[in-house]
C-alpha cells in the first residue's frame, strides 16, 4: 500500500470505514490517523499520518509470538489465527507501530449489554486474542481493494502488489515513497509520499 | 410499497445520509433485517460514492440504547437546567390528545402564539407547510442560526440568486478561504468539496487559508495567514484597495454591464435617477449624456470621476468606492489584523492574476470568460458584530475580478435557471431571484417592507435577512419589550437541541421557562427535552421515509453536470410501535394536524405550494400519509412513471444541466451591486420603527459601501481578560447533534478534538501545561473547564474553543460531560448584534487560568 499523505485531511473516514467492515470493539483501531505538528508560529506545518499495520517483510510481531498464531502469508499478508492465539500479548510489545490490539473486554460502546448491531460485528472475534489488520482480506479474495481504501474521499491510499516491478505501487515506491522506521529493519510494505508542498 | 423488511436478505439499500446538512447518496447494507454497513453510493452526483468518518459512524446512532421509545409525559411541574423532569412514559392516543387540545385552543385564538422550531431537510416542505397551515408565522430554524453562515445567505442570494455558492474547483486556479474549512470534511458540500480540491490541487491550484487557527483546510492549503478574529473585512478591504487604487487589476467590461458600478450617484448617497421611469442613471461618456441603466444605445459607461446632472454633482458608484476603500493601507490594516504588508501587497497581487482578466475558455462551443479564482468564507469570519459589511467585502473581491458563476469563479448553488427558479430583475436593474422560495426576497435587494415586529425573531425589522434569529432568546424573555403583539404560549421543537446550541443555557432556559408548554420531537432525550411538557420518539433517518424534491437552495453542485433529487428509505424499522404509520416526523405533524383540525388547511396549502395538478390534487378532506404525499409529489413533478417506487428502487433521478445552468451570467442581464443606496432607504424605515417600539439599535451598518468595525471584545481593553476567545467547528461532528455517537467520540478522544486551543508561548506565559485543565472566564463572569492543548497552530492572542459540546442532559450518556461548554461564553445583547445579518458575536475576551 502506498499512501499519499500530501492529499489526507485527516477525516477518518478510513478509521470507520475499518471499523465497520473489521466489526473492532471499542479502543481497537485497526486503521487510525496520526497527527504530527512541526515548526514555530507562524511558521508552522502540520501533517497526518494515517497508520495500519505495515504487513512487514521481516515482522516481529511473527517472531515474538510463542504460540504461531501470527504468520506471514505468501502473499504478504501478516495474518493472526484468533483459535491458536492465547494471548501473551508478546506480539504487540514486539511491534515497533502499535498496530495489534488486545480484545480483553466484553463491554460494548454503550456498556454491558451489546447492540444488535455489535452483536454482529462482534462474533467474528474471539476475547482474549490479538485483533490486527489483515488487509481486508476476505474483500481482496472477492477482487475489491481493503476498505480504508475504497472509502478514502481523497483517494489517498493506492492498493497492489508490490512485488509486480510494472504495477502502479512499484512504480510509486520507484518515486520516492517512503517507508517509516526504516530503522527498525522490519521493511513494511506499506509506503509514503509526503513534502511535494501538499501537492500529488 | 415501502422496503421489504425482511429476513434472510442480504442487500444494500440506496438512501441519504443526515449525519450533517449535506445530504450524501449512500448505500447501507441489510442482512437479515439488520443494517450493518454504509458506504457512499457510486451512483450519486452529489458526492459520488464517498462519505465522510461522520457518515460512517451512522449506524451507533440507529441501535442507541437510549433512543425514546414511547411518548412522555413531564410530571415534574418545575424546569431547570439539571433538574429531572420525571417522566411517566404515556400512550400515544394520550400524548396526541394532549397536544392536538393545546394546538386547537392557540389556533382559536392567536395561532402566532406557538413557535415552530425545526434543523432538518428531508419532508421539510411536507412539514413547514403544516405550521404554516396552522397559521404561526414563527417558524423557523430558530436561535441555532447562530452557528450557520449569518451573512452568507442573504449574500449568495444577492450575488448568485442561489441559496448557497459553490467554487468551480475543476477549473479555479486560486482558492482563497477566509473562516471556512472548505475541504476538510467541513462546510457546504463537504465530501465532495474535500475530494474535488484534492483534484484540484493536484492540478496544481493554490489555496491560501486565513483563519486564527491553523485549520484542516489550512493543512492542506499551500499557505496560512493567521489573522486576529473578527478583522477580515478589513483584510479584504485592503486587497479591493490594492487591486482598485493601486494595480489597476479589475474586470471593468464585467463592472459596467453586470454590476452597478456606473450608476451615478448624488452627494446624498441615493441614486440619481431619470424623473420620469425612476431608473437609476449613468453617464455616456460617448454621447455625453445622462441616460437611464438599461438603455439600449449606451455606448460607453462613465466609470470614474465626476459629472453634473441637471446641475447635480454625481460620481459613478464605483468612483465612491474606489475614494471610500482608500484609508485600508496594508499598514493600516496589518495594524488591524496582524497580517505583515508585505504579504497583503503579495495576496492581492496573486489573486490578481490569478483571476486572468480578459481570459475566455469555449465550452460546448461557446466563448466564456474564464477567471480562476475564488473566495469562499463561512462561519469564522461571520459570526461577528458588522458582519454583513465584513461578508460585503469579501464578495466584492470576487465582484471586481468578475469572477461569479463564469467558468473558474464562485457559483450559484443550484442554478439561477434551475428547474426551481427563474431569474428576474428588479426595477433598479439589480438580480433578484425568481422561483417559488425567493420570489419574496430574501438577499440585499430589495428592501423587503419593513414593519412592527410580529414574529419572535424580529424579521420584520431585519429587510436584508430573513430572520434576526439571534434575537429569539431575548424576544421570547420580554416580548412587549420588542412590540410583540402577543405573548407566546406554546413550542414544538424538532431536532434541535436550542439548550445547548443557541447560545448561555441559562438565557435560553429563561426563555423556554416563559413557555406554558413544550412539545419536543427527538430520537433522544437531550438538553432540550428536558424542558419539554410532552416527549414523542422520533424515527432515526435510517427508518425513515422522504421524498427529497426541494432542491431550490440546497446541495446541488454548482457548474456543469446535473440537478439530483432523492430519497430517503426505511432501511430498518423503528423501536416503536405508533397507532399511525410514521416513516419520518412529518407523520406525526400530519397527525397532529387532524387531531386539532386544520388537515384542510395542511392539504389546501400543499395543493397550492407543489403545484399539484390533475390526479395528483389532493382532496382536502383526506388524511395523507408521507408516503402517499411523496408519491403523488413525486408523479406530479416527474410523471406517472417516476413515482416513489421508483425512487426507493433506484434512490436517485438526475437531470443533465445546460450550459446557462452551469454558467448563468452571460446569459442575462440582472446585475449585482457594488454599492447599497437600498440599505439608506432601510435604514429610514427601521429607525422609524424603531422608534415607534422606544428601541435603540444603532443602525450605523446601514451604510451603502462597506467598512471594518471592530467586534464589541475589542472594546473590553481590561488586562485581566486578555485573550481572544473564538469557536470553531469540528471535522468529527456536526454540532453537538452527533456528540451521543460513541464512534465518533472515540475519533474526537483520540484525535483531541475537545481540547482547547491556546498557543504553546502564551501557555508557557501563564504557566499552563499541555494537556492540563483550564478554566475560561469571561468579563461577565462566565466560567467553562476544559483540556488545553497547546500549539504553534494559533494566534497569539487567540483561545479556540472547539463545537457546541459540555452536555448534560443524562439522556445522552456518551456526550455528557465531554468537551467544552462553549454556548455559555457567548453575550447576547443589543451590542453583539449584527442589524444587517442578524449574526451573534461569537468572538469574546477571556481570561484563562489553570483549574
Amino acid at each position: 500500500m502506498v499512501i499519499d499523505t500530501n492529499r489526507c485531511v485527516g477525516c477518518d473516514a478510513c478509521t470507520l470505514a475499518c471499523k465497520m467492515q473489521n466489526g473492532t470493539p471499542p479502543g481497537v483501531l485497526l486503521a487510525r490517523v496520526l497527527e504530527k505538528e512541526e515548526g514555530k508560529y507562524p511558521a508552522v506545518k502540520r501533517t497526518y499520518l494515517p497508520v495500519l499495520c505495515f504487513h512487514c517483510e521481516n515482522p516481529p510481531c511473527v517472531k515474538a509470538c510463542p504460540s504461531s498464531a501470527l504468520s506471514k502469508r505468501p502473499d504478504g499478508i501478516v495474518a493472526v489465527d484468533k483459535e491458536k492465539c492465547c494471548g501473551v500479548k508478546a506480539c504487540i510489545a514486539a511491534c515497533p507501530y502499535d498496530a495489534l490490539y488486545f480484545w480483553e473486554d466484553q463491554k460494548g460502546y454503550f456498556g454491558e449489554d451489546l447492540t444488535p448491531v455489535e452483536q454482529y460485528y462482534y462474533r467474528r472475534h474471539r476475547l482474549g486474542t490479538v485483533l490486527k489488520c489483515d488487509f481486508c482480506a476476505e474483500r481482496i479474495k472477492q477482487g475489491m481493494v481493503p476498505a480504508c481504501v475504497e472509502a478514502c474521499p481523497v483517494s489517498c491510499r493506492h492498493f497492489g502488489d508490490l512485488d509486480d516491478p510494472k504495477g502502479p505501487i512499484a512504480q510509486l515506491v520507484k518515486k520516492g515513497a517512503k517507508q517509516i522506521l526504516p530503522e527498525a529493519g522490519t521493511r513494511p510494505s506499506v509506503y509514503y509520499i509526503s513534502n511535494s508542498g501538499g501537492r500529488a | 410499497m415501502t422496503a421489504q423488511l425482511a429476513k434472510g436478505a442480504d442487500e444494500w439499500i440506496p438512501t441519504l445520509c443526515d449525519m450533517c446538512y449535506n445530504y450524501c447518496g449512500i448505500l447501507v447494507r441489510r442482512k437479515d433485517g439488520l443494517a450493518v454497513e454504509i458506504k457512499g453510493n457510486p451512483d450519486h452526483p452529489n458526492n459520488k460514492g464517498k462519505v465522510c468518518g461522520k457518515s460512517l459512524a451512522g449506524l451507533m446512532g440507529l441501535y442507541n440504547p437510549y433512543r425514546v421509545k414511547t411518548p412522555l409525559k413531564r410530571t415534574n411541574p418545575e424546569k431547570g437546567i439539571g433538574v429531572d423532569p420525571k417522566w411517566k412514559e404515556i400512550s400515544w392516543d394520550e400524548a396526541l390528545d394532549t397536544v392536538a387540545q393545546k394546538l386547537k385552543k392557540i389556533k382559536a385564538e392567536d395561532p402566532r402564539k406557538l413557535i415552530f422550531y425545526y434543523w432538518e431537510r428531508f419532508n421539510r416542505d411536507i412539514y413547514l407547510n403544516c405550521f404554516h397551515a396552522f397559521g404561526t408565522p414563527n417558524v423557523s430554524i430558530g436561535p441555532a442560526h447562530i452557528h450557520c453562515g449569518n451573512n452568507r445567505h442573504p449574500i449568495d442570494i444577492t450575488y448568485h440568486a442561489s441559496f448557497r455558492e459553490s467554487v468551480d474547483f475543476p477549473r479555479c486556479n486560486y482558492l482563497l478561504l477566509l473562516g471556512s474549512q472548505l475541504g476538510a470534511a467541513l462546510d457546504t458540500r463537504a465530501t465532495a468539496a474535500m475530494a474535488s480540491i484534492a483534484e484540484a490541487r493536484a492540478r496544481g491550484m493554490r489555496m491560501v487559508v486565513v483563519d486564527p487557527r491553523y485549520t484542516d483546510a489550512a493543512k492542506i492549503a499551500d499557505e496560512w495567514i493567521p489573522i486576529r478574529p473578527g478583522t477580515d473585512a478589513a483584510f479584504a478591504l485592503a486587497l479591493l484597495n490594492l487591486l482598485l487604487n493601486y494595480l489597476h487589476i479589475y474586470d471593468e467590461r464585467y463592472l459596467k454591464l453586470y454590476t452597478n458600478a456606473p450608476y451615478l450617484v448624488r452627494p446624498d448617497g441615493s441614486y440619481m435617477r431619470e424623473p420620469e421611469t425612476q431608473k437609476p442613471l449613468i453617464w455616456d461618456c460617448k454621447d455625453d449624456k445622462a441616460k437611464p441603466f438599461d438603455a439600449p444605445d449606451i455606448k460607453d459607461f462613465l466609470f470614474e470621476g465626476s459629472v453634473a446632472v441637471e446641475g447635480v454633482e454625481c460620481k459613478p458608484a464605483f468612483q465612491l468606492l474606489r475614494d471610500h476603500i482608500r484609508t485600508y493601507t496594508p499598514e493600516r490594516v496589518s495594524q488591524i489584523t496582524t497580517i505583515p504588508a508585505a504579504t497583503i501587497r503579495k495576496i492581492a497581487q496573486e489573486i490578481g492574476e490569478a483571476a486572468q482578466i480578459g481570459s475566455t475558455v469555449t465550452i460546448d462551443g461557446v466563448e466564456l470568460p474564464l477567471r480562476p479564482f475564488a473566495v469562499s468564507w463561512h462561519k469564522g469570519s461571520s459570526a461577528h458584530k458588522h458582519s454583513m459589511l465584513a461578508g460585503i467585502s469579501m464578495k466584492l473581491l470576487s465582484v471586481v475580478l468578475g469572477a461569479l458563476d463564469v467558468p473558474g469563479g464562485v457559483l450559484s448553488m443550484p442554478s439561477l435557471y434551475g428547474p426551481l427558479t427563474a431569474p428576474d430583475v428588479g426595477a433598479d436593474g439589480l438580480m433578484i431571484p425568481g422561483g417559488l422560495r425567493h420570489a419574496s426576497g430574501q438577499g440585499l435587494y430589495p428592501l423587503r417592507k419593513v414593519r412592527k415586529p410580529e414574529t419572535i425573531d424580529l424579521r420584520e425589522i431585519f429587510p436584508f435577512r430573513f430572520s434576526g434569529n439571534a434575537f429569539d432568546i431575548m424576544v421570547l424573555t420580554n416580548p412587549q419589550a420588542y412590540g410583540i403583539p402577543y405573548t407566546p404560549e406554546m413550542a414544538v421543537i424538532y431536532r434541535t437541541n436550542v439548550m445547548t446550541n443557541a447560545g448561555s443555557p441559562q438565557e435560553v432556559a429563561a426563555a423556554l421557562k416563559k413557555l406554558q408548554f413544550i412539545v419536543v420531537i427527538g430520537t433522544e432525550l437531550d438538553e432540550t427535552a428536558e424542558f419539554a411538557d410532552i416527549v414523542f420518539p422520533d424515527v432515526h433517518y435510517l427508518e425513515s421515509l422522504s421524498f427529497y424534491g426541494d432542491i431550490d437552495g440546497t446541495v446541488q453542485a454548482g457548474g456543469p453536470g446535473v440537478f439530483w433529487y432523492s430519497i430517503t428509505q426505511p432501511v430498518v424499522e423503528p423501536p416503536f410501535k405508533s397507532p399511525f404509520k410514521m416513516q419520518h416526523a412529518g407523520d406525526l405533524f400530519i397527525e397532529l394536524a387532524s387531531r386539532a383540525g386544520f388537515l384542510k388547511e395542511f392539504n389546501s396549502l400543499l395543493n397550492i405550494n407543489w403545484n399539484l395538478k390533475g390526479p395528483y390534487v389532493l382532496d382536502p378532506l383526506k388524511r395523507y400519509g408521507v408516503e402517499e404525499l411523496s408519491d403523488r409529489r413525486a408523479r406530479n413533478m416527474f410523471g406517472e412513471e417516476r413515482g416513489l417506487e421508483w425512487f426507493l428502487k433506484h434512490g436517485v433521478l438526475k437531470q443533465e444541466k445546460n450550459l446557462k445552468q452551469a454558467f448563468h451570467r452571460v446569459f442575462h442581464s440582472a446585475r449585482v451591486p457594488v454599492y447599497f443606496e437600498q440599505f439608506l432607504k432601510g435604514k429610514e424605515e427601521v429607525s422609524r420603527i424603531c422608534e415607534e417600539l422606544k428601541l435603540e439599535l444603532d443602525l450605523s451598518d446601514f451604510q451603502p459601501l462597506p467598512d471594518w468595525k471592530p467586534c464589541p471584545a475589542y472594546k473590553e481593553n481590561s488586562s485581566e481578560f486578555d485573550l481572544l476567545c473564538i469557536n470553531f467547528k469540528v471535522y468529527n461532528h456536526s454540532f453537538g447533534m452527533t456528540a451521543s455517537n460513541p464512534w465518533l467520540n472515540e475519533l474526537a478522544e483520540q484525535r483531541r478534538t475537545y481540547d482547547i486551543w491556546i498557543n504553546a508561548e502564551t501557555g508557557r506565559r501563564k504557566g499552563i501545561q499541555d494537556g492540563s485543565r483550564i478554566k475560561l472566564k469571561t468579563s461577565s463572569g462566565v466560567v467553562v473547564e476544559g483540556n488545553v492543548k497547546l500549539t504553534e497552530a494559533i494566534h497569539p492572542e487567540v483561545v479556540g474553543v472547539p463545537g457546541v459540546f459540555g452536555q448534560w442532559a443524562k439522556g445522552r450518556p456518551t456526550a455528557f460531560g465531554r468537551g467544552v461548554q462553549s454556548s455559555s461564553l457567548l453575550k447576547r445583547g443589543l451590542d453583539t448584534i449584527d442589524f444587517l445579518s442578524g449574526a451573534l458575536d461569537h468572538c469574546v475576551k477571556v481570561k484563562v487560568t489553570p483549574a
